[in-house]
């Protein structure tokens, strides 16, 4: 006698009546419907669980140029300047996403530095407090969206070589592609070679990019919500997403304002140490 | 440092034609559609690792969403013990019926949904599970008795 010989007797209206229930059940969840109370996360994972660890902001240089060229997108380390508390201050009233409890909290706010032309960046800075004390030099991330535009030396009479300082950003080629995305990659630690701390991933994204679903092996799925700046809201939208420092591969999918994935917008991310 | 990795074509496509069905099923399982979402994303994201060992994505797909589910079942249980039976269909027999699915212990739940949503046979939910059929029949049997039960 076969397991199957052994299946338990149902009567046909029980079987019946589960076979329906499971499929209307099921047909609520449409092709483009979000899910009722979907709340979108703002701040992730580290905002919701607790931390142990007390982490600063930690960058690779080169490791962040090479990352944000590699993904087409255009990342910047700042410094010397000097915190001030004024500025502080009206950085954090700014911000469009905080996270972290005190020590270690974080603000995503908009760029405030200028570059060597003196002109504003774009984007967003990436601003971890322990890492930011006044009088301290600043030390942010940022990341903006759209194809960096070197100016060449040729264009100063030159040889054609790339020269650092006046990068401008286009984005009128990224805003036709809503699966176009920049990246910043950094780590969240105490020691800034020792790799110890969580990843710090700064993202910028088209403006019809509404949440962004971040899964690693491992854990469940989470949902990140995409900000704009105040001063652009029609414009790209911004996100950090923190990660546990064992994670070595993510999965970002871009999802529109219905919860869909848009055309090309899934991302398989390695995270190299 | 992160490196930009590109799906395989054909991963791209299994999540084109299945997302639906898998979070359907996943829904299924936990109660909650973004719960369904996210253990899906987690299914793709496990499968994307080893794309070209899998033989059978759609299969290996539902037991990860499956499996997924039992883990986060339980960490929900953890955190705020058992979550609400959610009316969705507007309807009240469905509405009473799916309210005592999810009152249902998980693992019998998922027996349930496998065996009348996914029209799995004892032996394919089994094999999916990767336990024994007696306990699967015996799932089965005690989930039909509470069903039963429940419904008098």
């Amino acid at each position: 006698m076969s397991v199957d010989d052994l299946d338990p007797p149902v009567e046909p209206e029980l079987d019946a009546r589960l076979r329906e229930t499971l499929s209307r059940v099921a047909m609520r969840v449409g092709d483009t419907a979000p899910g009722p109370g979907a709340s979108p996360v703002l701040i992730p994972a580290s905002a919701r669980r607790p931390r142990r660890r007390r982490w600063r902001l930690t960058l690779t240089v080169i490791g962040v140029a090479l990352t944000a060229l590699l993904l087409a997108g255009f990342a910047y380390l700042f410094g010397p300047e000097y915190v001030t508390e004024q500025k502080l201050v009206q950085l954090r009233e700014d911000a469009l996403v905080k996270g972290g409890a005190e020590p270690n909290r974080y603000w995503l706010v908009p760029s405030f530095h200028t570059d060597a032309c003196g002109r504003s960046m774009p984007g967003v800075e990436l601003l971890a407090e322990s890492d930011n004390r006044v009088g301290a030099e600043w030390s942010t991330a940022g990341v903006a969206y759209g194809e960096p535009v070197f100016p060449t030396a040729s264009a100063s009479g030159g040889n054609g070589v790339p020269s650092p300082g006046c990068v401008r950003i286009d984005e009128r080629g990224w805003l036709n592609d809503p699966s176009r995305f920049a990246l910043t990659t950094g780590r969240l630690g105490r020691h800034a070679a020792s790799e110890e701390g969580d990843w710090a991933l700064l993202v910028a994204v088209h403006p019809a990019v509404d949440t962004l679903r971040v899964a690693t092996p491992g854990s469940s799925a989470h949902r990140v919500s995409t900000v704009p700046r105040a001063d652009r809201p029609q414009g790209p939208r911004y996100a950090v997403i923190i990660l546990p420092a064992t994670a070595t591969r993510i999965r970002i999918v871009l999802l529109d304002e219905k919860g869909v994935p848009v055309p090309g917008g899934v991302k398989n991310l390695k995270l190299v140490r | 440092m992160a490196e930009l990795q590109t799906d395989p074509p054909e991963l791209e496509q299994v999540y084109r034609d299945h997302r639906v069905t898998l979070v359907r099923l996943g829904f299924l399982l936990t109660g909650s559609r973004e719960d369904g979402e996210d253990l899906v994303q987690g299914a793709f994201l496990t499968a994307s690792a080893r794309w070209s060992e899998i033989e059978q994505p759609l299969a290996y797909l539902k037991r990860a969403v499956v499996n997924q589910a039992g883990d986060l079942h339980k960490r929900r249980v953890r955190e705020r013990g058992r979550p609400a039976a959610e009316g969705v269909t507007e309807i009240p027999e469905i509405d009473e019926m799916w309210a005592i699915l999810q009152r249902l212990p998980h693992r019998q739940r998922i027996v349930v949904v496998l065996r009348f949503y996914e029209d799995l046979s004892l032996l394919e939910i089994a094999r999916l599970l990767q336990r024994p059929p007696a306990t699967i029949r015996s799932d089965l049997r005690r989930a039909l008795g509470r069903l039963r039960k429940a419904l008098r």
